[in-house]
């Protein structure tokens, strides 16, 4: 072992913190060098003198001044206690549930306050300009015998309330979609690109159909076809 | 077997405290008072102070009795309640560096003992451990000082147990400079050499 590897074990070495192969390594290294021996030594030294140092002690009244601080500590405590109202921890149901169910319902309310409302006035919209396009948002169901248009929008972003006044409407277009062939036994053509009609469920529960199906008139030239996507 | 049987009775009394017992709080300060001060009188120059950091660090544990943990170990905390409460002071003083004209004199006095004669090594010692740096100091006083085990010091200083080993050593090379000088002097004066160059 080489000098300054040892010398920077002495002070292990000096307090018996080594391993024992290590030890025995640096004690060979000092029967044959001198130099590490002498700061062998010092730290030997330096470890017996820690035991020559004085021990610091507190004063002898340190006691009773800590009791009196603790019998303020209790004091002010008590007195605290005794003019503040009692709080109680609150409950599980307050601490958690309560913030979460505030939170929801504040979200509900905006939502419903803010979101786009639906019109549901066939009436209206038959009279638009809107309703003689082919306009994506319409889902149209036209009568033969009847030119005029039954004309239901479905917008983007409905509002639950109209949802819930729709569904029977909702109801009877969706089987109308599922079964064009009986409606077209009702006295309705059913054109549609999407081949594969949407389930009852799909149609149904989704909120934002984008429904771009034209029902064409029996004997018109050509039913335009537009893309069915939900 | 020694070890296990106080942390036994510190569990014990800690237990008792959290029952209101008065008696065995004082139990636990006389205890702890004195191995604190012994720590904390040397990281802080000042006696008042650090008696008043040791003041506050049972308070602190009185205040939080109920949230003691009997898992750790008793002295691992309240030594860290200490070191912190003593680092703030620290802290403190570096920001507001107060000046007592008594200390001053007293100082020049003890300057003048100094290099006059050769000093007695523990108080040579003690000087040392003062000027050390504040990480190595703790870390050399709680192991060498308090003989607490390594990993104990490692738990209380919150570093990995090699931290302390390298601090601890560091800590003692650094003590080995500062007193081999002082040693080579006094070996040289009970021999007589360094009286016969005075005379000279």
């Amino acid at each position: 072992m080489r000098c300054l590897k040892v010398r920077s074990l002495l002070s292990a070495y000096s307090s018996g913190e080594l391993k024992e192969s290590v030890q025995l390594a640096v004690s060979e290294h000092l029967t044959a060098c001198a130099g590490c021996r002498q700061s062998a030594a010092f730290y030997r030294t330096l470890a017996e003198t820690h035991t020559q140092l004085p021990t610091k002690s507190v004063s002898t009244d340190f006691n009773n001044k800590l009791l009196n601080r603790i019998a303020q500590e209790r004091f002010a405590e008590t007195r605290s206690r005794a003019w503040l109202p009692r709080t109680e921890v609150p409950s599980f149901f307050m601490r958690r549930v309560a913030p979460v169910f505030v939170t929801a319902s504040l979200v509900l309310a905006v939502a419903i306050t803010y979101a786009p409302q639906l019109e549901d006035s066939p009436q209206q919209m038959l009279a638009s300009d809107q309703v003689s396009m082919l306009d994506d948002s319409y889902l149209t169901a036209q009568p033969k015998a009847n030119p005029n248009m039954l004309a239901l929008q479905m917008r983007p972003g409905r509002t639950i309330a109209h949802m819930v006044a729709s569904t029977q409407r909702t109801v009877r277009i969706t089987n109308m979609m599922l079964s064009p062939e009986s409606f077209a036994g009702d006295g309705y053509t059913v054109a549609s690109s999407n081949p594969t009609p949407a389930s009852f469920a799909e149609s149904f529960y989704r909120l934002r159909p984008i429904v771009r199906m034209y029902v064409a008139p029996q004997g018109a030239s050509r039913s335009t076809e537009v893309n069915a996507t939900y | 077997m020694a070890k296990e049987t106080e942390k036994d009775l510190d569990y014990s009394l800690m237990q008792a405290v959290q029952r209101g017992d008065m008696v065995a709080f004082n139990n636990l300060v006389d205890r702890y008072k004195d191995r604190l001060m012994n720590v904390i009188g040397r990281m802080l120059s000042s006696t008042e102070e650090a008696e008043d950091v040791v003041q506050e660090t049972f308070v602190r544990v009185y205040q939080h009795r109920q949230s003691f943990n009997f898992q750790h170990c008793f002295s691992t905390w309240i030594y860290t309640i200490a070191l912190n409460l003593a680092r703030n002071e620290l802290r403190k003083r570096k920001r507001f560096k107060f000046l007592d004209i008594t200390d001053m004199q007293g100082a020049e006095v003890e300057l003048a003992v100094e290099m006059k004669l050769p000093s007695r090594i523990p108080q040579v010692l003690e000087a040392a451990i003062q000027n050390l740096p504040e990480k190595y100091r703790t870390a050399f006083m709680l192991r060498d000082i308090q003989e607490m085990p390594y990993e104990e010091v490692a738990k209380v200083l919150n570093v990995p147990l090699g931290t302390v080993k390298s601090r601890v050593n560091r800590a003692r090379m650094m003590l080995k400079e500062v007193l081999q000088p002082r040693m080579e002097e006094q070996h040289a004066l009970s021999k007589g050499t360094l009286f016969a160059v005075s005379i000279l």
